[in-house]
């Protein structure tokens, strides 16, 4: 879809040399902090924006100096951006009767897309008399009435309150199975970006750091900046020691890695979930420290430890239930890991940020 | 509860201020005394005689067409550059209001001086058209600063929604930009409409011969001693004007009740 793309505004590069594909019928996510030009490329994609340098295509065809109301994709936008002077019909309407459609066939659909966001009760309302959560279902009617190929959002939840998110990321999804149609997301959040798509895309300064299934991306962070940005990890960085299975981490000791580090500097990932705590010695493992309990949070589900080992500290999480839950601050205990549960980071830091 | 009468005696001594003078020449409208000091009876005499004033009617049409075509003017002139100012960067940024406010805040004495002199050095000729040109101007700036605010609270992400949806520049100019500005436009074309009317100053500086209004008119038959046919003319307007406030608020109040 997009392919070698560069865009700068200024001297500030939004974007750099950034090529993406996002299939057909797929939720794709455009993940990343503020400012690392998910944003810019989705407004590229709807046309606000034009590249200074590659190309973006819709189903084969080059759209790249098309203008946004010739092509086939829409966007709901972050505010939603709801005519406040039409009714929720007329909203919804806006786009077929721009197009000229027949009158009887624009009252059929928007009627039809009505039905579809449940918001036939409301529809004579005024955009400014809405809920929250109603004024997103306008502005996904007003978009799906078209029937685009490409559905874009931008955000559409920042918005909402945690519940009500939750509840439209749900419909949003049931929707999409629905009408069938792509969807390009752009969130930072992470929760949001893992519970939907089927691929996300992690971005940072204006690239791509990594391009996965929700699990590929967080079982296999490609780098330090995508570990640490989708959900904990402890990050242990040591040099290389003999044929590259494992590493030096200086006060620490020997750490055993599950796969071979081909450079001299090695950066290991931990998730805290993997990170096993007991109060004798494990008999076998590859990777056990001996602690200090330094903080415990309860956290319902599950409990979080963190761990002193002298020049570091890790964070182990156990699930509530465990028998380990009364350990207390201060108590000695073991920590370990097995060495096939760690991620070596292939690409280091990932480049300057 | 003493206090609480206070602010309700002030209102009414503020009324009174307000609507005592109109009552009084609403009254001597009606009076037969030449001098309006002493009740001598019921008339409409002032009225049979304004309405056969030509001097009076044709001053009225000229206030009118000039109201009207200064208006328009402004209004389109207006709109434009609140739009164009709205859009303003840098050095511009930082003086739009100044733009738009300043020919407000200049005396209308200075504005009717300067116009004239600009107006000779042209070597246009005074009367009707510089009239218009000079309205135009001062009420320009009005329909600006009313439709530049008005723009401080539109939402531009409407109208790239709208090109989102298959609207062209222009239609989305019309059918989103337009339709939430126009409460701006038509209350700044209310507001130069009116202004244009009663302005006195400027247009006493850039009149010319054969081209006069009614304020212009009005200040002349005071100078040569017609009050009673004035009471009249100003007892019409007040209700003209009465008339088109009622309107105007049922208009609003219908709007906010949906």
């Amino acid at each position: 879809m997009f392919s070698e793309i560069d865009k700068s505004f200024g001297d500030l590069a939004a974007l750099t040399n950034v090529s993406l594909a996002v299939k057909e019928g797929e939720i794709f996510s455009l993940l990343g902090p503020s400012g690392c030009g998910k944003t810019t490329l989705l407004r590229l994609a709807a046309g606000f924006l034009f590249p200074d340098r590659g190309r973006i295509t819709l189903g084969g065809r080059d759209i790249t100096s098309d203008p946004p109301e010739k092509r086939a994709l829409n966007t709901i936008f972050q505010n939603y951006a709801l005519f406040p002077h039409m009714s929720v019909r007329q909203n919804i309407s806006f786009g077929p009767r721009t197009a000229g459609w027949p009158a009887d066939r624009i009252r059929r659909e928007t009627e039809r897309l009505l039905a579809l966001v449940q918001l036939e009760t409301a529809a004579d309302k005024k955009p400014q008399q809405l809920s929250g959560g109603q004024k997103q279902r306008v502005a996904l009617a007003r978009a799906l009435i078209l029937e685009p190929k490409v559905l874009l959002l931008d955000e559409p939840f920042a918005a909402l309150d945690l519940k009500l998110r939750q509840r439209m990321l749900t419909e949003l999804e049931r929707l999409q199975r629905e009408v069938g149609i792509t969807f390009v997301f752009v969130t930072h959040d992470q929760f949001e970006a893992m519970s939907i798509s089927d691929r996300i895309a992690v971005m940072r300064g204006g690239r791509i750091e990594q391009l996965g299934t929700p699990k590929a991306i967080y079982e296999t962070p490609a780098n330090r900046f995508v570990c640490s940005f989708i959900g904990d990890s402890n990050l242990l960085t040591g040099s290389r020691r003999g044929d590259g299975r494992a590493m030096d981490v200086a006060g620490l000791g020997v750490v055993v890695l599950p796969t071979q580090a081909t450079r001299d500097e090695a950066v290991l990932a931990v998730r805290p979930e993997q990170v096993q705590l007991s109060l004798a010695a494990p008999v076998d493992g590859d990777n056990v420290f001996r602690g200090c309990i330094l903080d415990r949070v309860y956290l319902g589900s599950h409990t979080r430890y963190t761990v002193d080992l002298g020049v570091l500290h890790l964070q182990a999480q156990l699930p509530a239930g465990s028998s380990l839950t009364a350990l207390a601050v201060g108590d000695q205990a073991f920590v370990h890991w097995r060495a096939q549960d760690g991620t070596l980071l292939p690409d280091g830091d990932g480049g300057v940020p | 509860m003493k206090q609480e009468r206070w602010p309700g005696l002030i209102f009414a001594g503020v009324l009174l201020f307000f609507y005592v003078p109109m009552v009084v020449v609403v009254a001597n409208s009606f009076n037969a005394s030449r001098f309006g000091t002493r009740w001598q009876g019921f008339t409409f005499d002032w009225y049979a005689k304004l309405f056969a004033d030509r001097g009076i009617w044709d001053a009225f049409v000229n206030t009118l067409i000039v109201g009207g075509a200064a208006s328009l003017a402004a209004v389109v002139l207006g709109t434009l550059s609140a739009l164009c100012l709205h859009r303003a960067r840098g050095f511009l940024l930082r003086f739009k209001f100044g733009l738009v406010y300043l020919p407000l805040a200049v005396p209308d004495i200075l504005m009717g001086i300067s116009l004239l002199l600009m107006f000779v050095m042209v070597r246009v000729e005074l009367g009707f058209t510089t009239i218009i040109l000079a309205h135009g101007c001062f009420c320009t700036s009005y329909v600006a600063m009313v439709v530049l605010a008005r723009l401080q609270d539109f939402d531009f992400s409407t109208m790239e929604a709208a090109r989102d949806l298959g609207a062209s520049p222009v239609q989305a100019g019309l059918r989103v930009l337009f339709p939430q500005l126009a409460p701006g436009i038509f209350s700044g074309a209310l507001l130069a409409f009116s202004l244009s009317v009663d302005d006195y100053v400027i247009t006493f500086f850039v009149a010319g011969p054969g081209a006069t209004t009614l304020p212009l008119r009005v200040y002349s038959m005071i100078k040569h001693g017609a009050p009673p046919l004035i009471n009249a003319l100003s007892t019409l307007i007040l209700a003209a004007t009465f008339l088109l406030v009622g309107l105007a608020l049922r208009f609003r109040n219908k709007e906010h009740t949906p």
